[in-house]
């Protein structure tokens, strides 16, 4: 207790405080730009660390880390483009709640759903860790690939209304995800020599590529000056705000997500992309009017939401217990606290237990500064769509340029985004679902690595981890999803 | 006569021109004039990323010019390696090689790059490879994983963080040595081989010193043995497997290195800088507080190491037809 409130005094301090909130704001920044992810806003805050107190440093990129994960679902609901991996799923239903003309609802319902998911998974992380950790180690690979599998049946329930194209994009996701290096004998795969592929194509490329390049061709084919939706800027319309009634009907959606997101947070290697699509399918199974799904409705926008944000405190948990980090933005969070003199790990919090709880408490004040600014900016952020086209498509291009050139320092990485923006384009021309190509193209390599682990580890005997209890469930549910999701295609078509 | 005088104006201006020429005498190193670029091959925040970032603040006092270091991860270091070799030999483009893995690329497949590429500056960082178990594992020396592997060909699981990275090949090397059969399962770095470690779903995993220093004094791993010519240290109670009888040595060697034609006093003047900049003390204590292994070798010593890890590495890859595309 004592070190909980030492934790605390390191944590509100003015510079704490204010580095938190200049996290924040470029966090919102970051995650809104497509292209550039909050991975990358982490580690461009990583020097501006050194030196600094590590409860300050902390605060830094905490405010960077939680909002980021939310600013990503500003320009998927607003312009159909996913500013992070974690907004993928947003798209679904975000961007069809704007053209309804209910862009502010859409907003509400994500900042809401993003703190209520940030505040449980932190709730987790700091009272359940230990735990949660025990969890964490259960999940070796082949309870990854299972979860894997399960993962890639979700393809139905984004594939809209066509079940055929949708596979059809998710097998397509599937070969890209193939490229580059195999996992066991290190062979380039479909790279054609060129050794800019051997690593495979990264996500952010495939992100920016496949929504917002289609997404700026659409416009710049649409000619028009600006978007043609309405925007109703009347501030009392109910198209403009979340009501408490709405509020409390989403609590079962806010829980279910958040869950899913602090379990898939505390499983390393799988991270926020895995859980907002997962939280979107579970709140489609769990609902009684699933064919709404990707019309524009609440709940498709505060499942992913809540799921992402709750991700973090999850990711946060094998990085504290093990020092091991859970999530891409943990990886680099590790090189920070290692700098810090900060040594994650069983003993973290018996030798270093006030810092270890300024982390945690880190993590609540920028979910809490989080809110405010989302809350305070809706107002703003719902003019974006206002802007003229003319300055909304070199926008979108320049940061996505700026995005996939970051990611390896790569020209080629900006051109097989382009590339990969040509396909997307067709793609939306013949109505084929981008979604499930992303998700196969994110679970893919996840996957197959935890399938050739499997294959090792049981010698070739892979049906033996059906001897193994989480494996069993997880392909109970897979069987159902399947089942249940030819059915209704059956009964819908 | 006007022949004569231009005649004359002719060869006093070449005699002129041609006193630059005598200076030849004297060779003054006009360099470094500009900025220096150190090419790491893999992302910020990474071991070698770090190791660079700390050797370059000390070049640079000594250099009195900036020392920048440019992250080009891709292809497993290769794009850097590339860059570096194909660089203007001008000594403002270096980069970093490893051991074994620069050598490994060129053995595996087809690589856009060559040993003899480079030329060496000097050794700044070397670990060796190590095998760890959770202190609950029913192998408490590695006598016992020998006994047991000897009676179980194949069945005990060690892990390592990728195909034919350095710890992949310290396994087949140690296998190769100690006449014993492991299944190797791949994972994509030493983290999350750690945490399959850790959760009971490997029975090993092969590392390296950095990889597990903290884990180690947590209590969360135990060392069971180390592939370095001498005990560590860090872990007194950890044998080597030389002394244990078994000649496998196995670490990774962090150089800089530079394009192998860039001309020779550059090159003396660089490795003179990193010579001095390893024995300073504020370097040393730096690095020893960020937990970085450190192990200056010389050029010249750097070089052999080089060339022997390159003769094992051919040798193993053909004793264990590793394939070779």
């Amino acid at each position: 207790m004592n070190a909980f409130l030492q934790g605390l005094q390191l944590t509100t301090t003015f510079p704490a405080l204010f580095a938190i909130f200049i996290g924040s704001i470029g966090g919102i920044l970051i995650g809104a730009l497509p292209g550039l992810s909050s991975t990358l806003g982490v580690a461009l805050l990583v020097p501006f660390t050194f030196g600094l107190e590590p409860a300050t440093a902390m605060g830094l990129l905490a405010g960077m880390y939680c909002s980021s994960i939310y600013g990503g679902s500003i320009t998927a609901i607003l312009i159909n483009t996913p500013g992070t991996g974690a907004a993928a799923a947003t798209v679904l239903d975000g961007y069809p709640m704007t053209k309804n003309g209910q862009a502010g609802k859409a907003l509400y319902t994500a900042i809401i759903s993003s703190f209520i998911g940030g505040m449980i998974g932190t709730f987790a992380l700091l009272f359940i860790a230990p735990l949660l950790s025990r969890v964490a180690l259960k999940f070796g690979p082949p309870e990854t690939f299972m979860l894997s599998v399960f993962g890639l049946t979700i393809i139905a329930s984004v594939s809209s209304k066509n079940l055929i194209k949708g596979i059809m994009a998710g097998l397509f996701g599937l070969l890209l995800s193939t490229v580059g290096f195999d996992s066991v004998t290190a062979f380039p795969r479909y790279a054609f020599g060129n050794i800019h592929l051997y690593e495979g194509i990264a996500l952010v490329v495939a992100l920016v590529g496949f929504f917002s390049i289609p997404e700026a061709l659409t416009l710049v084919k649409s000619k028009q000056k600006k978007v043609d939706i309405d925007i109703n800027l009347n501030k009392n319309s109910d198209d403009n705000r979340l009501t408490g009634k709405e509020i409390l009907h989403l609590i079962p959606t806010f829980v279910r997500g958040s869950v899913i997101g602090t379990l898939i947070g505390i499983i390393p290697g799988v991270g926020t992309p895995v859980a907002c699509f997962l939280a979107y399918n579970e709140e489609k199974r769990f609902s009684k009017h699933p064919h709404l799904f990707g019309t524009g409705i609440i709940e498709g926008v505060a499942a992913p939401e809540s799921a992402n944000n709750a991700v973090e405190g999850g990711s946060f948990v094998p990085l504290l217990t093990l020092g091991i980090p859970g999530s891409s933005q943990t990886a680099v969070y590790l090189g920070a606290l290692l700098i810090l003199g900060i040594k994650p790990g069983p003993e973290l919090f018996s030798t270093q237990a006030p810092i270890a709880y300024s982390i945690i408490l880190g993590l609540f004040i920028a979910n809490i500064m989080m809110l405010f600014l989302g809350l305070g900016g809706v107002r703003f952020f719902v003019k974006i769509i206002k802007m003229p086209n003319a300055v909304m498509i070199p926008v979108i291009l320049t940061f996505s340029i700026i995005g996939a050139y970051a990611i390896n320092a790569s020209i080629f990485d900006v051109g097989l985004m382009f590339f990969l923006g040509l396909i997307g384009y067709a793609m939306r021309l013949n109505s084929i679902p981008i979604a499930p190509t992303v998700l196969a193209l994110i679970l893919g390599p996840i996957g197959e690595d935890a399938f050739q682990q499997t294959v090792s580890i049981t010698h070739g005997q892979v049906w033996m981890i059906f001897s193994r209890p989480i494996c069993i469930v997880l392909l109970v549910v897979t069987v159902l999803s399947v089942f249940f999701s030819l059915r209704k295609n059956r009964i819908v078509e | 006569m006007k022949h004569g005088k231009m005649f004359a104006s002719i060869l006093l201006v070449l005699l002129v021109g041609a006193i630059p020429l005598l200076a030849q005498g004297q060779n003054e190193l006009e360099y470094p004039t500009k900025g220096i670029e150190v090419l790491v091959g893999y992302s910020a925040g990474g071991a070698t990323d770090i190791a660079a970032r700390l050797v370059a603040p000390f070049m640079e006092k000594e250099l009195d010019k900036p020392v920048t270091v440019i992250n080009k991860p891709g292809a497993g270091g290769e794009i850097a390696h590339s860059a570096t070799a194909m660089a203007k030999p001008d000594g403002y483009t270096l980069g970093y090689i490893h051991a074994p893995a620069t050598i490994s690329i060129t053995l595996n497949r087809k690589a856009s790059y060559a040993l003899q590429d480079f030329v060496i500056i000097g050794n700044v960082v070397y670990h060796e490879n190590l095998i760890v178990v959770p202190p609950t594992s029913r192998f408490k020396t590695i006598q016992d994983v020998l006994a047991y592997a000897k009676e179980n060909p194949g069945k005990l699981t060690i892990g390592n963080s990728g195909a034919y990275a350095d710890d992949h090949l310290a396994s087949l090397a140690f296998q190769n040595t100690t006449g014993v059969k492991f299944e190797d399962t791949m994972f994509q770095g030493t983290a999350p081989s750690l945490v399959a470690l850790l959760g009971g779903h490997i029975d090993l995993v092969m590392c390296n010193v950095a990889d597990i220093v903290d884990k180690v004094k947590q209590k969360q791993l135990v060392v069971l043995a180390t592939l370095g010519s001498e005990r560590n240290a860090l872990f007194p109670d950890s044998p080597t497997m030389k002394e244990l009888g078994f000649n496998v040595l196995m670490g990774n060697y962090t150089t800089l290195a530079a394009p192998a034609k860039t001309p020779a006093p550059i090159i003396k003047l660089l490795q003179d800088t990193l010579q001095k900049v390893a024995a300073s003390e504020e370097y040393v204590t730096k690095a020893t507080e960020m937990g970085l292994p450190i192990k200056y070798f010389t050029a010249e010593e750097t070089t052999e190491i080089y060339k022997q890890q390159e003769q094992r590495l051919k040798e193993l890859w053909i004793t264990l037809g590793l394939p070779t595309q």
